[in-house]
């Protein structure tokens, strides 16, 4: 369970995140849409205990910064984060082992999904975009993460991935992981998600369940919102 | 109409003025600068009291430096980091419906300006060159705009050799192998002209200085000025400051003739190879390179990585940080050593020599100028690398254990570049065992001290977004920790014999200032603030 309860962020005098609460529940997928500028890598860096703010977010009911909340959280970051001179297979021994983790067969699993295993012996700098930003899923996913926080995933992945990666969310969702997915691309999120928070300056200005019939698909809503002037659509919820 | 190319250099010259106006941060940045420079004039004439050394010596520094830019910028692949066009140029102009020799003009005058920029730091040397050479603001510009001649041709040739290469790996290589080949051939007329000196000093003869002198004497004469640009660069600069008007204007238009044979093979090599496509490379790497930074990835990673060994094989828990880094290490540079410390150290070993000749305090001074430098290679430390990625953060481990384990190879690495550099120089300067131990201690606390001073930057100012505000609220959070060392060093100076109170006096400064920060920040992986990275 994520949970996050009245998150202010502020850069200076822009407030990048303005009194922010939403929860991601066990088994659920939850996603957070809105144009560039919106807010949404901020409150996820927040979440992963990135940035300063105020308020508070737990993870399974733990403080995000605490050591039980961490062992719990995966985050996957919107540039990929892989160390020039490591290679792949050493990224995940290294995480495995910060993270106490025993079972290598898992992390085995995950590269050979993403088509990472032939490229275990290549260095992070060696690597392309889009194998950089797989291995970063990888990193992220190998302790096995009771929440799993993505900053928009499927951007510079091949298709191959994308169709992995979307499985992978239905497995963790199956697992009863809180999955939060950041993201500007609608079509790609429009069949697996939950529950839908559309941003705009740093509010929500839209709560969408899905299967909750209310007229409006969610491209049409999120339009709706977004081409409005920000005075008419501020702080809707 | 004004021609784009006109307008565009105009506009970003013009814009960049104003964005110094604009933005407080570059304008305190800019006047520091200016503050620093004035310092170093007024300083220059504390300085200034004794005899001035001969100009043939300052002929053969920058001989040997100009030439090592030369070959660092050649042999870097036609110059990555400030390329002749960025990729906007490359994007923007090349499809363009404009004359490629204007943009080529265009590009090149572009570069000569960057070039001038880089030289810059040279302003800082006023103090010494002026106190130990008698140069005059008017030579140190001339020294200044020979440092830009030589990056600027040597850019030019690392473009020219692969315009007209480009697509034939032989021809490249047989390029590089004569750049080697006469490097090779330099570096064996040097030594024969030391022949003499040096074979007494392999029959076991102590006169280091002989060796040195002739090393001079053929660095700042014409054999020795006859290496392409970088020697033609210093004997330009070295025939106007002794006067030399013939040696000036023969190696002037040696320059000129070599400038123009560049911009022809170039501009010949077009019908070809185009250039465009040699620029687009090169431009690309560079806007990575920028965006890397932007981002806060300070890791200046090696073309060609060995890798080695595959594996951290140990390491559990905050420990894998530190197995990490030592495979980091091992892969970047030589030992615990990064390519950015071997060039300090040997700067700092280069520097003794000719600092050998100063009275009492020899080893003070090359303290206080290593010290000077470590503030830079401190700040390039893997330490300050591994807080822009966020697994550091993410790993569920304590906070202070994971900070000293992060700190671990740091410390390990100073330790050893300490040693690397104060054993040589010891030799060099004949200064007693003991205060070259002393100055290996001290240099670790500065090392300590200075490595707090970063993990207190990045804990208070980590939310402020201009790098260049934090570059300064880093000097000044290091000069104000500093301070109670140095004090107790003063005042130990005068209790103690020798040099022992001035280094136990800013040991026992540095040691609890640096822990006590370090104390104070030990929560900084908890809550990290990557707001922009």
């Amino acid at each position: 369970m994520l949970s996050i309860s009245g998150v202010t962020k502020k850069y200076g005098k822009t407030v990048a995140n303005d009194n922010i609460s939403f929860a991601v529940g066990d088994g659920q997928i939850g996603i957070l849409l809105g144009p560039n500028g919106a807010g949404k890598s901020t409150i996820i860096k927040c979440i992963a205990g990135l940035l300063r703010f105020t308020g508070r977010i737990e993870i399974n009911g733990c403080e995000n910064t605490s050591l039980e909340a961490k062992r719990q959280l995966g985050y996957i970051p919107e540039m990929p984060a892989v160390y020039d001179l490591l290679t792949v297979s050493e990224h995940l021994e290294f995480i495995r082992r910060a993270y106490r983790i025993e079972d290598e067969a898992y992390t085995q699993q995950l590269l050979e999904r993403l088509e990472l295993a032939d490229k275990r012996n290549k260095l992070g700098k060696e690597l392309s975009k889009g194998m950089q930003q797989k291995l970063s899923i990888c990193c992220a996913l190998c302790h096995r993460p009771r929440v799993a926080v993505f900053d928009e995933p499927l951007v510079g992945l091949d298709p191959h991935a994308i169709k992995e990666l979307k499985s992978i969310f239905g497995e963790l969702k199956n697992d009863g992981v809180s999955v939060l997915i950041s993201t500007h691309m609608i079509d790609s999120v429009e069949d697996y998600w939950d529950v839908a928070n559309i941003m705009m300056n740093g509010r929500f200005a839209a709560t969408k369940i899905n299967g909750q019939d209310d007229g409006k698909s969610l491209e049409e809503l999120f339009f709706g919102i977004t081409e409005n002037s920000p005075e008419e659509t501020g702080g809707a919820q | 109409m004004k021609s784009p190319l006109v307008y565009l250099t105009l506009k970003k010259l013009k814009n960049q003025i104003k964005e110094l106006v604009k933005s407080p941060a570059k304008l305190i940045y800019a006047l520091l600068l200016i503050g620093i420079f004035a310092l170093s004039a007024f300083s220059a004439d504390e300085i200034g009291s004794g005899e001035l050394r001969s100009l043939s010596e300052l002929m053969a520094i920058l001989t040997v430096f100009y030439t090592f830019m030369f070959l660092l910028v050649f042999l870097n692949g036609s110059s990555t980091n400030t390329p002749m066009f960025s990729l906007s140029d490359v994007t923007l102009l090349f499809p363009a419906p404009l004359s490629s020799n204007k943009i080529l003009f265009y590009g090149l005058l572009r570069q000569l300006g960057i070039s001038l920029l880089l030289g810059f730091f040279l302003l800082f040397q006023y103090s010494w060159l002026n106190g130990v050479y008698g140069v005059t603001y008017g030579g140190l510009l001339l020294i200044i705009a020979g440092y830009a001649m030589t990056l600027f041709l040597a850019q030019l040739f690392a473009m020219a050799v692969y315009t007209r290469t480009s697509g034939n790996d032989r021809a490249a290589r047989a390029v590089r192998l004569s750049v080697y080949g006469a490097v090779i051939l330099y570096v064996l007329a040097a030594v024969f002209a030391c022949r003499e000196p040096l074979i007494a000093l392999l029959n076991g003869g102590k006169d280091y200085f002989a060796a040195l002198d002739t090393a001079v004497h053929f660095f700042s004469t014409l054999p020795g000025l006859l290496f392409p640009v970088s020697g033609w660069a210093a004997g330009i600069v070295g025939g106007v400051l002794t006067g030399d008007s013939l040696l000036s204007i023969l190696l002037a238009a040696a320059a000129m003739v070599f400038l123009a044979l560049l911009i022809l093979l170039i501009l010949r090599g077009r019908d070809k190879y185009n250039y465009y496509e040699d620029v687009l490379q090169t431009a690309e790497t560079a806007q990575s390179a920028i965006t890397a930074k932007k981002e806060g990835n300070l890791e200046v990673v090696p073309k060609h990585v060995r890798v080695g060994k595959i594996g951290l094989n140990r390491g559990w828990g905050a420990s894998a940080i530190y197995r990490k880094h030592t495979i980091e290490n091992r892969r970047s540079g030589v030992f615990f050593l990064s390519t950015m410390s071997l060039i300090f150290a040997v700067c700092i070993i280069v520097a003794s020599f000719f600092m050998r000749d100063l009275e009492d305090g020899t080893i003070v001074g090359i303290f206080a100028m290593a010290t000077y430098m470590q503030l830079f290679s401190v700040a390039l430390g893997r330490f300050n690398r591994e807080l822009t990625k966020p697994y550091l953060y993410l790993i569920p481990e304590p906070p202070l254990k994971k900070l000293l384990y992060a700190l671990k190879e740091s410390l390990i690495s100073d330790a050893l570049e300490a040693v690397i550099i104060f054993v040589p120089v010891g030799f060099i300067v004949q200064a007693a065992p003991f205060d070259v131990i002393l100055c290996i201690a001290a240099r670790i606390t500065f090392a300590l001290l200075f490595t707090a001073g970063n993990v207190l930057v990045e804990r208070v100012f980590g939310t402020v977004s201009s790098k260049t505000l934090i570059i300064l609220f880093y000097f000044f959070a290091l000069l104000l920790m500093a301070v109670p060392g140095i004090i107790f060093g003063v005042v130990l100076l005068s209790v103690l014999p020798g040099f022992l109170g001035l280094f136990v006096g800013m040991a026992a400064g540095n040691i609890p200032i640096a822990l006590l920060v370090l104390f104070l920040c030990r929560n900084l992986l908890q809550y990290a603030e990557l707001n922009n990275r």
